[in-house]
């Protein structure tokens, strides 16, 4: 008895000795797969993180990175006290509410309205071309913009023309520029956005809708106490998931949309730190605006997913 | 039984709106298109003279002859092809031997470096940072720089990881019992396994470069080696920059008939793969939110 129980437990000590062996060679090869995807990281992710410490240094490119003297703060400093600075706050936060608000609300009720489209073909036909745009390019999309709202031949000045309103150069209107960006945002990204919902009213059991219809519920009814519910905890998560990156708008369309007019309204911290670091060479006080950037950014994305654990279970990691 | 069969088939006023309201969508959705088109195919007098909407006026073909005769542009396209079969090609490879091992649960400190990967989905260096990495590392003004930065994006590797870890067990066991080293069971087992996988991938890295334009825009300076893009962007701001001067300015107008022929060729190629895209780009994206 005692005897055989000791060869047992020799046996497993063998075989894991052997698992172990197994694993170690196992990995080792595998280590080897995994050197060039690590080195990668290293050198194009965390380099770069370190690389930030230029935001502490006056940096110029005849000393390079070790040359270049610490200054400390003095960088943030001038970045907070810069009158462009609550500016950049402002329409950056202004820019990612607002896109991500009518993001959601418009794939919701398309998603909704899709949704009621009993016809199979005519369902399945605008899904595939309404998600078409998503594919495009930002400076696509932007030159589309900018054709539609010329103002000498743009099709919606020679619609205002046509019903005797003045032609308006809506590109360098400040009042504008929100609305344009927002807009074409949505033009570009609503049927890709409506995709999760749709997956999530599929999800609904049908058993749900006929009970409400036997009830006596209408369509719009039906819509109002079943489906609505039912699709409640996702717009929470995505919801809660985009507030995220409220404030990691891209430069790029920004870029390709603002000019020196509309600056007051359409400058974000991406395009700023663009223009003072590449165009005007202020690598180490761009890179202390970028810092902030990231670090504001980065906090909202923790507490938002924080927040999402907590009331919806979701998270992304 | 026969009151439910009543309800699917009575035609309802809601059903009258939801149609209206798709057609609406994909009116919306047709028109922007409609308008690049008609652009490109009108004679420039008329665009000129602002009657182009929806329909070409003057039909004609001569901002797609002129394309031909622009060198620039020509060239942009074929580097915009190179760029991209290049990442693609460069982006599966670097993926696949880097998923593939994380994938492996028994891997001494996988762990580890899934997290280090993780992290930089949350927090990055920026802008300024990596475009002195760039330059020091004398890939400024290269396809390489164009590339290599991002041949390893966490999202795709993690996909590719999920992909491989839901690989059962006993094919992989099987394997190794066979006495296959690992670099075989990736290369035979597993890569086979995963082509819907790569070909969801392959799109990402296609699509992404072939759109791509913040980062040649920092990195690319020699006009010879402008990817599409930018060539592009260089005609929406030599028109706006013309525009602001003056807002009747003819010359300015002449270029957008040339410029919407360039969107047009620059989406022929994402239009006419759109059914395969479709079949792996959606058909994942669903699957993937269904199941989650």
């Amino acid at each position: 008895m005692n005897n055989s129980n000791a060869l047992s437990k020799a046996k497993k000590r063998e075989k894991k000795r052997q698992q172990v062996s197994f694993s170690l060679k196992r990995s080792r090869q595998l280590h080897i797969l995994l050197i060039p995807g690590v080195l990668h990281y290293i050198i194009f992710r965390y380099f770069p993180m370190f690389g930030i410490a230029i935001a502490f240094k006056d940096y110029n490119l005849y000393a390079g990175f070790t040359g270049s003297p610490w200054v400390g703060w003095e960088n943030f400093a001038r970045v907070f006290s810069s009158p462009d600075f609550i500016l950049l706050i402002r329409n950056t936060l202004l820019l990612g509410i607002s896109t991500l608000f009518w993001n959601s609300i418009v794939a919701i009720f398309f998603a909704l309205v899709i949704n009621e489209v009993r016809h199979a073909g005519l369902k399945r036909m605008v899904q595939s071309i309404s998600f078409f745009p998503s594919l495009l390019s930002v400076v696509v999309v932007c030159s589309m913009v900018m054709d539609f709202l010329s103002p000498t031949s743009g099709v919606l000045n020679q619609f205002l023309a046509s019903i005797g309103l003045e032609k308006h150069y809506f590109m360098v209107d400040p009042k504008w520029f929100r609305t344009i960006y927002v807009t074409s945002e949505v033009w570009q990204k609503f049927g890709y956005n409506a995709i999760i919902y749709l997956a999530a009213l599929s999800g609904i059991s049908s058993d749900l809708f006929e009970s409400a219809a036997l009830d006596g519920c209408g369509r719009l009814r039906r819509i109002w106490h079943v489906t609505l519910p039912g699709l409640l905890p996702t717009i929470c998560t995505m919801t809660i998931l985009n507030a995220g990156s409220i404030f990691r708008i891209g430069a790029d369309k920004v870029l390709l949309l603002y000019n020196p007019r509309t600056y007051e309204v359409a400058d974000i911290f991406g395009t700023y730190v663009y223009r003072k670091g590449i165009y005007e060479s202020s690598f180490s006080y761009a890179s202390a605006a970028g810092l902030f950037e990231s670090v504001v950014a980065f906090i909202i994305v923790f507490s938002m997913n924080k927040l999402s654990k907590r009331v919806t279970e979701n998270s992304l990691w | 039984m026969k009151r439910k069969s009543k309800l699917k088939n009575r035609i309802e006023l809601t059903d009258v709106v939801v149609f209206i309201l798709s057609i609406v969508a994909l009116i919306i959705v047709f028109l922007p298109f409609m308008n690049v088109v008609s652009l490109s195919l009108s004679s420039s007098d008329s665009i000129v003279k602002g009657e182009v909407t929806f329909l070409p006026i003057g039909f004609n073909l001569d901002s797609y002859a002129e394309i031909m005769k622009t060198s620039k542009i020509v060239r942009s396209y074929i580097n915009s092809i190179v760029y991209t079969v290049t990442a693609v090609f460069l982006g599966l490879f670097m993926c696949t031997i880097t998923a593939y091992p994380l994938s492996r649960k028994f891997m001494w400190g996988r762990k580890a470096v899934v997290g280090m990967i993780m992290f930089t989905m949350f927090f990055s260096g920026g802008m300024i940072p990596m475009y002195l990495l760039v330059q020091n590392l004398g890939m400024m003004d290269t396809i390489w720089g164009l590339v290599v930065p991002w041949a390893v994006p966490a999202y795709e590797l993690f996909l590719l990881k999920n992909y491989f870890e839901n690989v059962p067990y006993e094919i992989y066991e099987a394997a190794t019992i066979d006495g296959a080293s690992e670099y075989r069971i990736l290369y035979d087992v597993f890569v086979p396994l995963a082509k819907p996988m790569f070909a969801t991938i392959a799109i990402f890295f296609a699509l992404g470069q072939w759109n791509s334009y913040m980062i040649p825009l920092l990195y690319i300076s020699t006009p010879e080696k402008f990817p599409l893009q930018i060539v592009l962007q260089q005609m929406l701001i030599k028109d706006e920059a013309r525009g602001s001067i003056n807002l009747v300015e003819t010359s300015a107008l002449t270029s957008q008939g040339l410029k919407n022929a360039t969107v047009v060729i620059s989406i022929l190629p994402i239009l006419i793969t759109y059914p395969f895209l479709q079949r792996y780009f959606i058909g994942d994206l669903y699957v993937g939110s269904v199941k989650g």
